[in-house]
């Protein structure tokens, strides 16, 4: 599984112009998103920095498995002598770890620009939910990747499986969200076998 | 380990949409060299990919090595598998390609060293895999299909694409692997050396 992350990583950042598009997103989101809050409310920024972390999810899944798809290695994949919940946890922590770099860094700059640091206590909240948006993004990206359609369903699956956590997500509760979290995440994971046959 | 039956396929179909791909196909190969012969959409790759379990058939069994394909969880350890497109990452350099995949099967085998080294493939080691040529890229792969020194050797037309000189050491190749393993290719014309041909027509295999 290490042999997969360290390849999705060489891969992802030598693909320069994606990278610094994914930063220019999260820079200029952040900016925009702090000069509205001076209009209403400071609180304003919570859900929408959470709606930015949905869209990088959104962003997320077309790196996971549509790629392999698109460049034609996932029978390369799928040869290997590893069970496919493999391939897909590795797709999964790959996912995480590239939500939670551009999420953390749209939430510095966030807090930076609207000088609220307050936005800084939403740490653990954020990295649980960069876990449930990692398995959901992976997971989309795995049940799309062989439909022609696959623009337009990303987006509608990310964002049908993120409605039910809105609430638990808003109200800060975290143990909730990261037993939520888990159940979602185990029920997918072994759904993820099936989805490669 | 026995050579006898290493691949058996028992009344195998397969269906894409409406259209049947294979009918009723029966196989026994043991050790040597085959060659499925036949025009394209004939149904060549799609009996290839179902022998290395990349797709499964609609009806019928496969045995690998004796064993039912379906409750066989280790088998891919047996096989070595050239596809018709490139299975390597563009964007990183032939020896990463090959040590990702030497990692995944955790061997780097004595036979696809030797390979690598007939091929003359050193000096692109440090190349992307995108700056290659199809050619190139073709020889990169087949190391990558012998990188776990498998007992059955799976090709996709392992000949389109390659110049005279790279034909002939692919066939030599193959022939070799073949006094130990079993070799089996696809090719839409006849092999112009000794070995087993199926024709494959209207998705029926013909001896």
């Amino acid at each position: 599984m290490i042999e997969l992350l360290i390849k999705d990583f060489k891969i992802e950042f030598r693909r320069k112009f994606e990278v610094l598009a994914s930063l220019s997103f999260v820079l200029v989101s952040a900016l925009i998103l702090s000069q509205a809050s001076f209009f209403t409310t400071k609180s304003i920024l919570i859900p929408s920095f959470y709606i930015v972390v949905v869209f990088i999810a959104v962003f997320t899944s077309t790196t996971s498995f549509v790629r392999e798809k698109d460049s034609k290695t996932l029978e390369g994949l799928m040869l290997l002598p590893v069970h496919p919940s493999t391939i897909f946890l590795a797709k999964t922590f790959f996912s995480f770890i590239l939500i939670t770099i551009q999420g953390f860094i749209e939430l510095l700059f966030l807090a930076v620009f609207s000088n609220y640091f307050e936005l800084l206590n939403l740490l653990p909240t954020f990295l649980v939910f960069s876990l449930y948006m990692a398995v959901v993004s992976a997971f989309s990206s795995a049940l799309v990747m062989f439909s022609e359609g696959r623009g337009f369903l990303i987006p509608m699956i990310v964002f049908v499986f993120t409605i039910p956590i809105v609430s638990t997500l808003l109200s800060g509760n975290l143990a909730i969200l990261l037993i939520e979290t888990l159940s979602v995440s185990l029920a997918i994971v072994s759904l993820s076998t099936y989805l490669f046959d | 380990m026995s050579l006898k039956n290493m691949i058996e396929l028992e009344d195998v179909w397969k269906r894409f949409g409406e259209r049947w791909i294979l009918k009723g196909v029966n196989l026994k190969l043991d050790k040597g060299i085959y060659a499925f012969v036949g025009d394209n959409g004939t149904g060549k790759t799609t009996l290839l990919k179902i022998i290395a379990g990349l797709i499964k058939p609609s009806k019928g069994v496969v045995r690998i090595l004796g064993r039912d394909l379906r409750k066989f969880k280790d088998y891919k350890r047996f096989l070595g598998v050239l596809l018709h497109e490139s299975v390597l990452y563009e964007e990183l350099t032939v020896r990463e390609n090959l040590m990702f995949y030497a990692k995944a099967y955790g061997v780097f085998s004595d036979l696809a060293k030797d390979v690598f080294n007939e091929f003359g493939l050193e000096r692109f080691e440090n190349s992307k895999v995108k700056e290659l040529s199809f050619g190139w890229k073709k020889r990169a792969n087949l190391v990558r299909a012998l990188i776990n020194d498998p007992k059955i050797v799976l090709l996709d037309e392992p000949f389109a694409g390659l110049d005279n000189v790279a034909r002939e050491t692919v066939k030599e190749l193959m022939l070799r692997l073949s006094r130990e393993r079993v070799v089996v290719f696809t090719s839409p014309t006849p092999p112009n050396f000794r070995c087993k041909v199926f024709k494959i027509e209207d998705g029926v295999v013909h001896d």
